[in-house]
């Protein structure tokens, strides 16, 4: 151990790093590759952990809590507008009330005080209570709004009297357990007619669900449906990309028209003609794995056109031929010469692609022929904004796409941020800049 | 090590924390004196002095009832035509208790595209719509008052034995193109319609139910009438004779050949709009595919109003072709279209909200005709080529069981569908005749309450319940009750309503694949392949909303007999006393005693729920404020462009 520190310290140079040492030192000191490293591990640990930290199961949905605000960010308040002069089946008048809603920015919801008002660090939140709104026509309306009067207390690790998802790999891996990272506990809800009460931190859906809660289960395949697909798009990019820089003549010709026939077809028309062509009556897992392998079936090429290239430049290299004259068999040259040599920029490709394949699951739930209901995924959930009454009315249905935004950001820098770091042009500067 | 200081990252994040503790913070402090007894709040309190009123706005409720006929205003000025009329009216021009201001396009919207002008044989829900404009028939229906009107003929006879006919045609009628309609005109037409040779769905409707024979038709130059003689009594004659535009003679004599008539082929979407000759309000001026269809007046229109000026009031009338409702719903709500049929529940606070700012008027029609509907295959046949039954034996076992099927009604949270997927705005039905179709609606029709506990003991009583401890209940020869549940994905309402009613079914101790499909698939599989266990969707209705024209859905043989279509011959009792019924509607020609077979129809339908009616939707329809005169909205499709000759534009 002595000597050979020793001697590396009588070489008077740093001691030697590697390829991927030197990666992972220029990449840590790119703030925003890091900053979209850092946040799509929270991502995909808070969806990994969804059934955990959600407050709710993914389809339970609830008929008195349609449509009802986000509670982080404030709540609903009852404004009674008027009477409406009826009569009953025996023809007697009487009096229908007349309600409005009205919302209020950071009051209510979720806030830090109990029901005497006393302050408090554990969170809260109000009942809600369903008011009838009668109109001029003789429609009545529900309408939820907040009890102001009283307070609910956010318990943490409740126990649920259901077994439920704690923790799943990408949809699959499933863990149950009863517990809840957060939620209120069924013994302090006051029971009383037309009063209800839920933790709805980012709102309800039209059904009544909590969208927090489809947003954590929905990113277990939003997410994941890109790492899979990126890996059997780059798997079969490998394989042929290898084969045709490695081998060339009418494998290397035959292999890159087949690539160019795909890259010539536009991609979500391609995704459409495939989604057709596969039958319709699959379960919702099978629906899944489907539309992973139509995105990875579409996506392989260009990543093959690169890889090919990339082989073709190797396999003259002095290294290759080294190998080659020494009698390595064609299948060990490509796999312990030619490949691995290709991985930096395999692996900076592969989280430039994922957006695409993030977005390409957005675009196939939306137009219905991708996840379906029950089930969550960030673009059926974006479904629901395809009227224009939500961005007037229910604004927070979008969030989502928040969701989807973040992580395509995320990867991006990532992506941009590892590509940098790879670029074997800006080698030796960078790594005279780490010693300095 | 890096500091804070100089990381511009780490602030942000810092500074988002304190954002969301100073929020917090405000929240917390809201309530410093909460001294006020519960139920004052101060926000309460604050709402309660703002917002209670004087006094109660007055309006008296009328519930549901149909809109009133508009009424005639003399001292509406009547303005100018433009195009102007031409020739003499007819000395037979029906009379409208209206008065108007003549000029001004009218502009509205349909979904979808024209397949074909030709009123012979149109083809879609669009072709049916834009060919009353052009053309007119012998008698049509009243959409506002619910029944059958004189058209082109003035009025008509019955023979004492029912079989009999007659048809008196209205004197001095002209085409659009100047030439005297007459009663050739009306024969030739029906000749097209009976054509051995031409394949119109027109023509089902006067065919004999077993025979498939067709009444003969002749001219009666004397007292110009169409005469016809009937092979059965038919309670429906007059909707089937309302079907059959009038076609001009003069212009399409030469394709009526005996053999290979080409008239079908006449007629078509890219005709010259000069062929399109009819006796309707409107003339065909200009067709721009994909985009819009252009009409102007018909100079030889055959009604006048109230002040015996001569209709239609509207110099244009212009109907824009859009793909997609939303896109709909923008063009109204920018004031591009004049009306909007239909409004959908996802936009009514829209619409609400523009009626509030005065900009639309959104007319409140009661609950719709349509019915959205669960049913079971019950079909017991076998798949020709596999020998394999359509429904597994177990699934059948379920199926055909009532009491099961009455487990599963009485499991089905209507009031929940109702307030979620419907945001509250619809009524729950135990019929295909909704509450909205007061004719023909039974309110004695068996119901079943939700009643979660009713239905679970339903299944315990017969032994099916969980025994292995999953949660699902295994029937008493201990199969796992497993089915899937289909709807048709484009259907976005239909989709949450399949979604409510399988968690409903799982709560009951079923397991349930719920999986939206394609529409064509599900067709194609309630239709022909017969494969699917339960399947929602829903009936339209059509005009008149009579049951008779549902026979197809009604009688065991029907092609749309849901549960177990095209029957060879009655499957069950019941279902052959359903079609007994129907057959005596047919032969019935009074309404109440018509109505009477009806409800016991509906009553054995209740009874023994092949098919599990939903829920109803209520019917908005609305148009901009201020700008259409004489607008009649109804419950019947089309809402409010059935009585477009009388329809005046208010002028800017």
């Amino acid at each position: 151990m002595n000597i050979s520190k020793d001697k590396s310290n009588d070489s008077g140079m740093p001691p030697p790093r590697g390829p991927w040492a030197i990666l992972w030192l220029r990449l840590r000191k790119n703030k925003l590759a890091m900053t979209g490293g850092l946040t799509l591990i929270v991502l995909y640990l808070m969806c990994s952990f969804g059934g955990f930290i959600a407050p709710y199961g993914m389809n339970d949905t609830n008929k008195y809590t349609v449509k009802y605000g986000p509670m982080l960010f404030g709540g609903y308040t009852i404004v009674k507008t008027g009477d409406i002069l009826a009569e009953d089946e025996n023809f007697n008048e009487i009096l229908l009330p007349s309600y409005e809603k009205r919302w209020n920015w950071f009051d209510g919801g979720l806030h830090f005080h109990d029901s005497d008002g006393n302050f408090t660090l554990r969170p809260h939140v109000h009942p809600l209570r369903e008011y009838e709104s009668w109109d001029e026509y003789g429609e009545m309306e529900y309408i939820l709004a907040e009890d102001q009067t009283r307070s609910i207390p956010v318990r943490f690790f409740v126990q649920a009297e259901e077994e439920h998802e704690v923790f799943s790999l990408c949809g699959f891996f499933k863990v149950f357990g009863h517990t809840h990272l957060m939620g209120l506990s069924p013994a302090d809800i006051p029971q009383e007619p037309n009063l209800h009460a839920g933790l709805f931190l980012l709102g309800t859906d039209v059904l009544g669900r909590d969208l927090w809660t489809r947003i954590l289960y929905g990113g277990q395949v939003s997410l994941s449906v890109g790492l899979i697909g990126i890996f059997i798009s780059i798997s079969i990019g490998l394989f042929i990309g290898g084969l045709a820089g490695y081998f060339g003549g009418i494998w290397d010709f035959l292999l890159m028209r087949l690539v160019e026939l795909l890259l010539a077809i536009p991609g979500l028309y391609l995704i459409l003609t495939l989604r057709y062509a596969l039958p319709n009556d699959l379960t919702s897992r099978q629906t899944y794995i489907m539309i992973v392998a139509i995105l990875a079936i579409v996506g392989w090429a260009s990543t093959g056109r690169m890889i090919r290239g990339m082989v073709l430049s190797l396999r003259e290299s002095e290294y290759a031929l080294a190998a080659r004259s020494l009698g390595g068999s064609s299948l060990r040259v490509i796999l312990r010469h030619l490949l691995p040599n290709t991985a930096s920029i395999v692996i900076v490709t592969a989280t430039l692609y994922v957006p695409y394949y993030i977005l390409g699951e957005v675009a196939l739930s939306y137009l219905g022929f991708g996840i379906t209901e029950p089930d969550s995924s960030w673009g059926l959930l974006l479904k629901d904004c395809q009227v224009t009454e939500v961005m007037k009315y229910n604004p927070w249905l979008i969030i989502p796409g928040f969701f989807i935004f973040l992580a395509v950001l995320a990867y991006n820098f990532l992506g941009d941020g590892l590509r940098d770091a790879a670029d074997p042009r800006a080698f030796l500067g960078a790594s005279r800049n780490h010693e300095e | 090590m890096i500091s804070i200081s100089r990381n511009p990252l780490r602030w942000s994040a810092l500074s988002f924390l304190a954002i969301t503790l100073l929020i917090a913070g405000c929240t917390a402090e809201r309530p410093a004196a909460p001294v006020t007894p519960p139920g004052e709040d101060a926000s309460n309190q604050q709402s309660a002095t703002q917002d209670t009123p004087a006094k109660p706005r007055v309006v008296r409720i009328s519930k549901m009832d149909r809109p009133e006929e508009p009424k005639p205003d003399p001292s509406q000025p009547v303005g100018v035509p433009s195009p102007a009329f031409i020739g003499e009216v007819s000395p037979d021009a029906v009379v409208v208790d209206r008065t108007g201001t003549y000029g001004g396009r009218f502009v509205y919207a349909i979904l979808g595209e024209v397949e074909t002008f030709n009123p012979v044989e149109p083809k879609g829900a669009t072709d049916q719509e834009i060919r009353a404009l052009v053309f007119s028939p012998l008698v049509t229906y009243n959409n506002g008052k619910w029944q059958t009107e004189p058209a082109l003929a003035k009025n008509w006879e019955v023979s004492d034995d029912q079989l009999t006919w007659t048809f008196f045609i209205r004197d001095g009628i002209r085409w659009a193109d100047g030439e005297e309609m007459n009663v050739e005109d009306a024969l030739f037409s029906f000749q097209a319609v009976f054509h051995p040779q031409i394949a119109t769905s027109i023509k089902d409707g006067f065919k004999h139910p077993e025979t498939g024979e067709l009444p003969e038709v002749m001219a009666d130059k004397e007292r110009n009438a169409l005469v016809f003689k009937l092979k059965r009594i038919d309670s429906q004659f007059l909707t089937h004779v309302g079907n059959v535009s009038i076609i001009p003679e003069h212009k399409w004599r030469d394709h009526l050949q005996e053999k290979d008539p080409t008239l079908l082929q006449q007629m078509t979407s890219n005709a010259d709009p000069a062929d399109l000759v009819g006796c309707g309000p409107f003339v065909l001026k200009q067709y721009v595919p994909a985009e819009k269809i252009v009409y102007q007046r018909n100079p030889h229109y055959w009604k006048v109003d109230s002040r015996q000026q001569r209709l239609p009031y509207l110099d244009e009338v212009v109907i824009v072709l859009v793909k997609d409702s939303n896109l709909m719903w923008q063009k109204f709500e920018a004031g591009e279209l004049d009306i909007f049929e239909d409004v959908p529940a996802d936009h009514f606070r829209e619409a609400v909200a523009m009626e509030k700012e005065a900009k639309a008027s959104l007319i409140r029609l009661g609950v719709s005709l349509n019915s959205n509907w669960v049913c079971f295959n019950l079909h017991p046949g076998k798949n020709p080529d596999t020998g394999e039954p359509f429904v597994d034996e177990a699934k059948a076992y379920w199926f055909n069981n009532l009491e099961f099927r009455k487990a599963v009604n009485h499991a089905i949270d209507r009031d929940g569908i109702k307030r979620t997927a419907f945001q509250g705005r619809a009524t729950a039905i135990w019929s295909s005749i909704t509450p909205g179709n007061k004719s023909w609606y039974h309110a004695g029709v068996p119901k079943y309450p939700f009643d979660l506990d009713k239905a679970k003991k339903i299944l315990d009583d017969m032994g099916w319940t969980d025994r292995d401890g999953d949660g699902v209940r295994e029937d008493d020869l201990g199969r796992k009750i497993s089915f899937s549940l289909n709807t048709n994905v484009e259907n976005n309402l239909r989709q949450q309503v399949g979604n409510l009613i399988s968690k409903d079914l799982v709560n009951l101790g079923l397991e349930i694949n719920f999986k939206p499909i394609v529409f064509n698939d599900l067709v194609t599989s309630l239709r022909d392949s017969h494969k699917w266990d339960m399947i929602l969707l829903g009936w339209g209705s059509g005009v008149p909303p009579d049951p008779a024209n549902g026979k197809n859905i009604t009688l065991s043989s029907g092609r749309l007999h849901a549960w177990y279509p095209q029957q060879p011959e009655p499957a069950t009792e019941w279902e052959a006393r359903i079609d007994n019924l129907m057959a005596m509607m047919d032969e019935e020609l009074d309404d109440k005693v018509r109505k009477k077979y009806y409800d016991e129809v509906q009553e054995l339908i209740g009874q023994n729920i092949p098919i599990l009616y939903l829920i109803a939707a209520n019917s908005y329809a609305a148009s901009q404020e201020g700008r259409i005169g004489n607008l009649w909205p109804s419950l019947l499709r089309p809402q409010m462009t059935w009585n477009l000759e009388s329809l005046w534009k208010a002028q800017p």
